[in-house]
């Protein structure tokens, strides 16, 4: 059983000075997984939803989501994980990002880079 | 040696010989898993299982020859659901999946080619298998899958090394084991993390034997991170099968339907038999269920012959002990062509209703070795099958055998 690393950098536009920005993680594919949340270095949150603080102070800081799905799926080798950052009443979705693995009990993990602007 | 001893032993061993033909195991109720290869009585050496379109593709092409010929004893198994990533679909959604869901995410199509070597026909078999509902996931389920959340937290940890190990921030990085080790040690004990002591324990012991094999250059530093990951990967592969083992094993009511047929290739007569198979079972604890089925099936060509069979079974599994009572009805119609002695066409027919009862008991001694005991009285049927004809009475008794108290084959 192997891990296969994905590596995706992307960026977000803040769009307000003084709303909370929120990242939440969907794992897909029907998988069991598990994610981590890092605004530079400081870690925010483990498999719930992060509250990054206001978006003034998220601007030039990197969100960095770490996301495991070994694949526990006899139906499918299929592994994808879906990223919403919300601020305010607006959303912007990054991915889904999928992976489909050679073996069955196989592992991706998805380091998912965002630079917020 | 006495004359009741010898009479004993004779008889025993007569119920030994006359029992054999019982030996199949297996629940005879369920649905068949691959109905295409269950029609044809014939589980194909090789079988295809595409897991997305290209390889599909690729099967399909594989199952003809350089004339175009499909090739005999081959079989392919294929989920349409699943030959796609589906994102949207979270664990929860499809492990409560009912209806709609639940039918197209268990969705299994099957084909199979034989040749039969007795009147070498070359046949092809085709099946479909479903379910409308798949019961819920046992308590044992969700403490396994939480562990294995925890192990992929670890590993998730881990790899978040890699973006500062890559940074081109000089702030952020991580240029030395030293720096990488103490970052995901200080994630590791961050209570958000939720990770315990005892993993921070075993991330350091990993990290502690593995770091001598690297140096502080950056791609070693990814390879680093990258073996701990391994370590902690390699640690979870029992976890993880138990995951897919327990995810199996479902409480409350499932529902299946199944369906196959199958075809002569090589002459006139292309139909040869088709059935169709429903299965409700309840599991009520992990000891305790029971299943109703109606399966029908449909033999053409020379004879005509069809069996609705309908029934219930319940069973009971403790960890040594298993019990097992299944009654089935059979309403069947058999239409048979012949010469008499006289060298007219004569047709025969049979139609009737006719019922089986069977209850088996099982004891495990040991790992590999269970006593079991069977009782029964199978269908009469219209004309003697060659396999799976269970005796009137009989009393079992058998070493190396699981210790399911499982059913005689139907036949």
């Amino acid at each position: 059983m192997a891990i296969t690393y994905v590596e995706i950098e992307d960026r977000y536009q803040t769009q307000t000075q003084s709303e909370n920005v929120t990242v939440e993680v969907t794992i897909g594919d029907a998988g069991v997984g598990a994610y981590i949340i890092f605004l530079d270095k400081v870690l925010k949150a483990a498999n719930t939803t992060a509250n990054l603080g206001k978006a003034s102070e998220v601007i030039g800081k990197r969100t960095i989501i770490s996301a495991t799905i070994p694949d526990t799926l006899d139906e499918t080798n299929w592994t994808s994980v879906t990223v919403y950052i919300k601020e305010g009443s607006q959303s912007k979705t990054y991915g889904p990002y999928s992976k489909h693995v050679s073996n069955n009990l196989d592992t991706v993990n998805f380091i998912i880079q965002i630079i917020n602007q | 040696m006495n004359y009741q001893f010898i009479r004993g032993t004779l008889f025993f061993v007569a119920l030994l010989a006359c029992n054999v033909c019982m030996a199949q195991n297996g629940n005879e109720l369920a649905v068949p898993s691959t109905p295409a290869f269950s029609i044809l009585n014939y589980e194909p050496a090789a079988i295809m299982r595409p897991t997305n379109p290209k390889e599909l593709s690729a099967d399909v092409l594989n199952s003809f020859d350089k004339n175009g010929k499909l090739l005999m004893n081959v079989g392919l198994e294929v989920a349409p659901y699943w030959l796609k990533s589906r994102p949207a679909l979270t664990r929860a959604e499809y492990l409560n999946a009912k209806g709609g869901q639940a039918f197209k995410q268990s969705l299994m199509l099957s084909m199979a080619t034989v040749k039969d070597t007795i009147t070498n026909n070359n046949k092809l078999g085709a099946g479909f298998r479903f379910r409308l509902s798949g019961g819920k996931v046992t308590a044992e389920y969700t403490a396994k899958e939480q562990q294995l959340i925890s192990r992929a937290t670890m590993i998730s940890v881990v790899s978040s090394a890699r973006a500062f190990i890559q940074t081109p921030n000089p702030a952020l990085a991580l240029t030395t084991r030293q720096e990488v080790i103490e970052f995901i040690r200080s994630a590791f004990t961050n209570a958000a993390s939720g990770l315990t002591s005892q993993q921070l324990e075993e991330f350091q012991n990993y990290a502690q034997s593995l770091s001598s094999n690297y140096s502080d250059a950056q791609a070693d530093l990814l390879a680093f991170t990258a073996a701990i990951n391994t370590k902690i990967d390699e640690a979870s592969d029992d976890l993880k099968k138990e995951v897919v083992a327990l995810s199996r094993k479902r409480i409350g009511l499932t529902t299946e339907i199944a369906g196959a047929a199958s075809f002569y290739k090589t002459t006139h007569e292309k139909f040869e038999k088709a059935g169709i198979w429903f299965n409700a079972a309840n599991v009520r604890s992990q000891t305790d269920s029971w299943n109703f089925s109606v399966r029908y099936l449909f033999m053409g060509k020379d004879s005509v012959n069809s069996n609705l069979d309908f029934g219930g079974a319940y069973i009971k599994e403790l960890s040594k002990f298993s019990f097992s009572i299944e009654a089935m009805g059979r309403v069947f119609h058999g239409t048979m062509h012949a010469l008499d002695a006289a060298s007219n066409n004569v047709t025969y027919t049979d139609n009737g209703m006719t019922w089986r009862l069977a209850a088996q008991a099982s004891y495990k001694i040991a790992q590999d070795i269970s006593v079991n005991l069977s009782l029964g009285k199978n269908f009469d049927s219209p004309f003697l099958q060659d396999a799976g004809f269970f005796s009137i009475f009989g009393v079992r008794y058998s070493i190396f055998k699981n210790n399911k108290a499982a059913l005689p084959t139907v036949p």
